[in-house]
């Protein structure tokens, strides 16, 4: 019986294993071994259902599940990312308050990973608590968090907080600080901090809103295993980006929208390991000579994003298709997309799962055949262009598993709304099938 | 043809065809041990398993004879590699086959037996069936009450009043789910 049964408990959610260890002393002993290998937790999923506001009670629980896992615990997560009823209920942030990082940095000597998402870090003290976690920290991420910074001083010691994180944590491989707008108050994230992250670094996710105030990358020069930049509206500037090109060959991922300061992209077709590659919104720079050289060079790429590059035309657009592995597209507003164009991609890419050709006005029903070839095809979205109709939806859901469907604004449409094709019924509310007259 | 021996007194044996046996990776490595000599004719014991269940053993692995190997998953060694020890502790999803879900000996009076099988299938590293097993009585218990799983499995409530009171109170949190 206690074979099986250890078996069964492995497949138990955390709810379920807390709440059977009522059962009998039997149940108890055994569910406390199945915790003790728990190596990964993710906290908020555990006890969704736990008032977020009162962190007298989430303490308490936090720590005893904590004290369950004894030590071994290697990777947490706090807060989700998925938008799902369940955070739609509970929209107040939940805090990490001092006390609740303390429980973690005392209680978990052997963590490697820590991400938080979505709390409110109360103070610049709570983030000192961060500081705490074992040196064999290897994974720091925080997710659009609001961190409270109210003055320019506290923001200096924000600053250097963050220095003595990066000089402990020797391991490091990934860091992230991510959110919007003003969300990290006075705390200023510049080039000169990012010196002080170690030589291990392989991800770096700085899209920090108005806290990044980064305008040059010579500190990557020695993150020789990087593959991941993450820098949405920074102040680098070209030669930054040979550095990057010249200094990381591994990098393979590259979020370089909204940088004003780069009047040049086409350092970027040295990368010749790149998969994904984000330049939204780079509307005045973003010329059709970096694109061709990148169509030319990043044979790799499987993700690309060039929302609102303006000054992008049919001569480089319809090279697209040469990246014959692309899996994700979005091409959201770029007014030279037209039927040649769409038709070279289509023809090319035949692994496209996502493509997103939003308001791109010129694409008619000679182009939009093309997505008949992409039999993979899961999402789709081509509000806005005026030749999509029902009649093109039949014709495309034989041939493709569309999952998700965005087409507002299409002109010559009888009905309202559709049903969403073959939907995973597991996340509803997510997928969007409109189709309005 | 390999027999089979039930630990009942005295054994009932059964006779299985070797390709179905070899889902047992308890037996299938007894038999490469025990190459070169004739098992057509010797009945292998197994002293862990009664007749019922070894009946329903048979059934399933002759069922199941014909089924592709499962995939190994490949270990991949690049960023994830670190993280994918971290998850050691989450099972794979299973999905039960139709056929099984008939098969499994689900009704009330029979989950006794079905916790033999499952020991049975865990003595004998057939895994498949073990995983399809655990997933349903993990499936079945999951969301209910304390009373209800323990009604369920005809499980004794041993502790005191004074303990799970205790208890109640450390995880008043989970009761309400």
């Amino acid at each position: 019986m206690e074979d099986a049964l250890l078996k069964i408990f492995d497949r138990l959610s955390h709810e379920d294993r807390i709440r059977c260890e009522l059962v009998c002393a039997e149940w108890r002993r055994l569910l406390l071994s199945a915790w003790r290998r728990t190596k990964a937790l993710d906290f908020d999923t555990v006890c969704p259902y736990i008032d977020p506001t009162n962190s007298t009670v989430r303490l308490q629980i936090l720590n005893s599940i904590l004290e369950k896992c004894a030590g071994g615990l290697q990777s947490l997560v706090l807060g989700q990312i998925e938008v799902s009823n369940i955070i739609q209920n509970f929209s107040k942030k939940r805090e990490l308050t001092a006390e609740f990082i303390e429980c973690i940095a005392q209680k978990c000597p052997k963590l490697r990973s820590f991400i938080v998402r979505r709390y409110l870090i109360p103070s610049v003290e709570a983030l000192a608590g961060l500081y705490h976690l074992p040196s064999c920290l290897e994974v720091l991420k925080i997710e659009f968090c609001r961190l409270d910074v109210y003055s320019p001083q506290e923001g200096k010691l924000a600053w250097s907080i963050f220095r003595s994180m990066f000089e402990k944590f020797t391991n490091l491989r990934a860091f992230s600080l991510q959110g919007r707008g003003s969300c990290h108050g006075h705390f200023i994230l510049d080039a000169d901090l990012l010196n002080y992250l170690p030589a291990s670094m392989e991800m770096l996710e700085i899209s920090a809103g108005q806290s990044l105030k980064v305008d040059n990358l010579n500190f990557v020069s020695g993150f020789r295993n990087l593959r991941i930049l993450a820098a949405q509206r920074s102040h680098i500037r070209n030669e930054d980006l040979k550095t990057l090109a010249e200094y990381c060959p591994a990098i393979e991922s590259v979020d370089l929208s909204y940088s004003r300061s780069i009047t040049d992209f086409s350092h970027l077709a040295q990368m010749k390991k790149l998969k994904s590659l984000r330049l939204d919104g780079n509307r005045d720079y973003f010329t059709d000579c970096a694109l061709l050289q990148i169509a030319m060079n990043c044979l790799q790429l499987t993700q690309l994003s060039l929302d609102s590059c303006a000054r992008l035309t049919v001569e480089s657009l319809r090279e697209i298709g040469r990246c014959s592995l692309l899996e994700f597209l979005s091409l959201w507003g770029l007014s030279q997309v037209t039927d040649a164009v769409l038709l070279s991609i289509t023809n090319g890419c035949g692994m496209l799962q996502y493509l997103d050709i939003k308001y791109c006005r010129k694409i008619t029903a000679t182009g939009l055949q093309g997505l008949l070839k992409l039999r993979n095809l899961n999402e789709l979205f081509v509000s806005g262009i005026t030749d999509f109709d029902e009649a093109f939806v039949e014709e495309l859901s034989l041939v493709t598993t569309l999952t998700k469907l965005e087409a507002v604004d299409c002109k010559v449409l009888k009905i309202q709304e559709i049903e969403p094709i073959r939907f995973p019924p597991e996340i509803p509310g997510i997928a969007v099938a409109r189709l309005d007259c | 043809m390999i027999q089979l021996c039930s630990n009942d007194d005295p054994p009932v044996s059964f006779t299985v065809p070797r390709k179905a046996v070899e889902l047992s990776k308890t037996i299938k490595t007894m038999l490469e041990d025990l190459e070169g000599f004739d098992m057509e004719q010797t009945p292998i014991p197994l002293p862990n398993v009664d007749a019922p269940t070894l009946e329903l053993i048979v059934k399933w692995v002759e069922q199941h004879q014909d089924d592709p190997p499962p995939v190994e998953k490949p270990r991949v060694e690049d960023d994830d590699s670190d993280d994918s020890d971290a998850d050691d502790d989450q099972e794979p999803e299973v999905v039960i086959p139709e056929w099984d879900k008939k098969f499994l000996p689900t009704d009330d009076e029979q989950k006794n037996q079905l916790f033999k099988l499952l020991n049975a299938a865990n003595y004998l590293e057939i895994k498949p069936l073990l995983d399809i097993g655990c997933k349903y009585v993990a499936d079945k218990i999951s969301g209910q009450t304390v009373e209800w799983v323990r009604d369920y499995l005809n499980m004794e409530n041993d502790y005191t009043p004074e303990e799970e009171a205790k208890l109640k109170e450390e995880i008043a949190w989970a009761e309400g789910l």
